[in-house]
């Protein structure tokens, strides 16, 4: 529990009931960053008395920026190809750098080539196969189908990051 | 007039054989080097170690030389903070048996008291982070550990980087050295670990009993580690001082009341060294409350620089009143 402590002579800080510190009103020291958080995390119910609003708003800037952060970690692991799709070839038309006249437009233009811009991946198996032993030292060992595990994985990450890209405010993506 | 002179006769094969040195190849670079900045980067000279209390010297927080819980991201030895994820783990400062490498050292152990999937390191986050930025260091490190995924993690604010190499698991001391780049010149912390980790930088398996104990921990620019820098203790305690410091029993300060009105006492407290931020100050142990005296502190303003105290008991204007009794702790870790 925190609360202001105003001195006599001017100035403030914010105490730290629970370990008896008085903590500057200063971003660079990392209580006053644990104060930020744990107004994040509990909001007022963390606070005896009124939340200034300066801190407030440092908490908020702070909430932002991580919300922030997390949506556009969570935007670019969205981005990645899905293991069970594969990725497509992409080629794109590019100038060589080189030019040539053209006499039916009657001017220099460029000499283009194909480049390959994303390389194409397979998709990996669906599924794969393991042997299973047995606690019985004497039962002989059996095979199951499992669904492959490099898919499980991604279908978990992107669900993940779908999370975060769905729980994000507007204002935050509008940032992005 | 014709003057003739003659000059001793020499020897052109012995003269040949004596620029035959017997320079090795740490020689021959220092021959080859160009500039004195160059024979002084080779050799490492100057003050090379990073990390402050490498030696494990300085405990300002407590004696910790029993086994006693440890908490995660806290500090107990001066500019170590303990990194535990999914484990629990015991503290322990230890006074004896270091390298016999090392003279005049101690030690700090962590012993898993659980067993899971986890990991289990102490990490120095270091000021200067600026230094690192697209440069070639090295880190060295004493270690004694029964786990066999002991190595270093280093982070950068984006980027982490595991070692590949790891500490021998066989109990006895050995010595841990490896050399990284950071290509990124973009790094906003450097923070430097010896931790159990996967080469992966995932958790391993961890079990009741599996400990960590080092000393001797070194960071330095450059692809060589250098001996062990020893400082004295009295420079060792300042640089940690800028980051943490605990007074001893305060035997009196100087609190008065202005000529204004009655009131709490007032006293400026000047902090030991200039800190890195303006520290959040706490008071420990027992103040004198009884006539005279001003009970425990409060904190007002704070600078790097000190912090105005205030007392619990007032006095009448022009009053004096001492705090006596208890400590000051000021925390400006990273």
């Amino acid at each position: 529990m925190f609360n202001i402590n105003t001195s006599e002579l001017g100035g403030s800080n914010i105490y730290c009931q629970t370990h008896n510190h008085y903590i500057p009103l200063d971003p660079a020291n990392r209580h006053y960053q644990e104060v930020l958080d744990a107004i994040i995390a509990e909001g007022a119910a963390c606070f005896d008395g009124d939340i200034p609003a300066d801190l407030q708003a440092a908490a908020d800037t702070k909430k932002f920026n991580q919300q922030l952060a997390d949506y556009r970690t969570a935007t670019a692991r969205l981005a990645q190809y899905i293991v069970s799709v594969g990725r497509a070839e992409v080629v794109e038309s590019q100038a060589t750098g080189e030019q040539v006249w053209d006499e039916d437009a009657m001017e220099m233009v460029d000499v283009m080539h194909d480049v390959i811009t994303v390389t194409a991946i397979d998709p990996v198996e669906a599924t794969v196969t393991r042997t299973v032993y047995s606690d019985d030292i004497d039962a002989e060992p059996t095979e199951e189908t499992i669904e492959n595990p490099l898919i499980t994985v991604d279908v978990a990450e992107r669900a993940d990051a779908q999370a975060t890209v769905d729980a994000t405010p507007q204002p935050v993506k509008d940032a992005a | 007039m014709t003057v003739r002179i003659n000059k001793p006769a020499i020897n052109l094969r012995e003269e040949l054989a004596d620029l035959r040195k017997p320079s090795g190849t740490a020689g021959e670079a220092m021959l080859r080097a160009e500039t004195p900045q160059e024979q002084f980067n080779l050799i490492g000279a100057g003050r090379r170690n990073l990390i402050i209390n490498g030696a494990c010297n300085i405990s300002q927080r407590g004696d910790f030389t029993t086994a006693s819980s440890a908490s995660d991201e806290t500090y107990y030895l001066d500019r170590f903070e303990q990194n535990l994820g999914s484990v629990t783990a015991n503290k322990q400062h230890i006074t004896s048996n270091q390298p016999s490498a090392l003279s005049n050292t101690k030690s700090w152990r962590l012993t898993a008291t659980s067993t899971a999937a986890g990991f289990m390191g102490i990490r120095q986050t270091i000021e200067d982070y600026k230094l690192f930025n697209g440069r070639e260091f090295t880190a060295s490190v004493w270690v004694k550990t029964n786990h066999p995924s002991v190595r270093f993690y280093i982070f950068d604010g984006s980027t982490t980087v595991q070692g590949k190499k790891t500490a021998v698991a066989d109990g006895e001391w050995h010595y841990l050295q490896e050399t990284f780049t950071f290509d990124a010149a973009s790094g906003t912390k450097f923070s430097i670990e010896v931790i159990s980790l996967s080469e992966a930088g995932s958790v391993t398996s961890i079990t009741t009993g599996d400990y960590i104990e080092f000393t001797g921990f070194q960071v330095e620019l450059g692809k060589v580690a250098t001996p062990f820098e020893h400082r004295s203790y009295g420079e060792e305690l300042a640089l940690c001082q800028r980051f943490y410091y605990k007074t001893d029993t305060i035997i009196h300060i100087i609190a008065p009341r202005y000529s204004g009105s009655a009131g709490d006492g007032n006293a400026w407290w000047k902090h030991p060294v200039y800190m890195r931020t303006a520290p959040a100050m706490s008071y420990h142990g027992t103040w004198y409350a009884t006539s005279g005296y001003g009970g425990a502190p409060t904190f007002g303003n704070n600078t790097k620089d000190g912090v105005a105290l205030t007392t619990s008991v007032s006095t009448t204007a022009n009053g004096v009143l001492y705090l006596t009794g208890g400590q000051i702790s000021g925390d400006a870790e990273l």
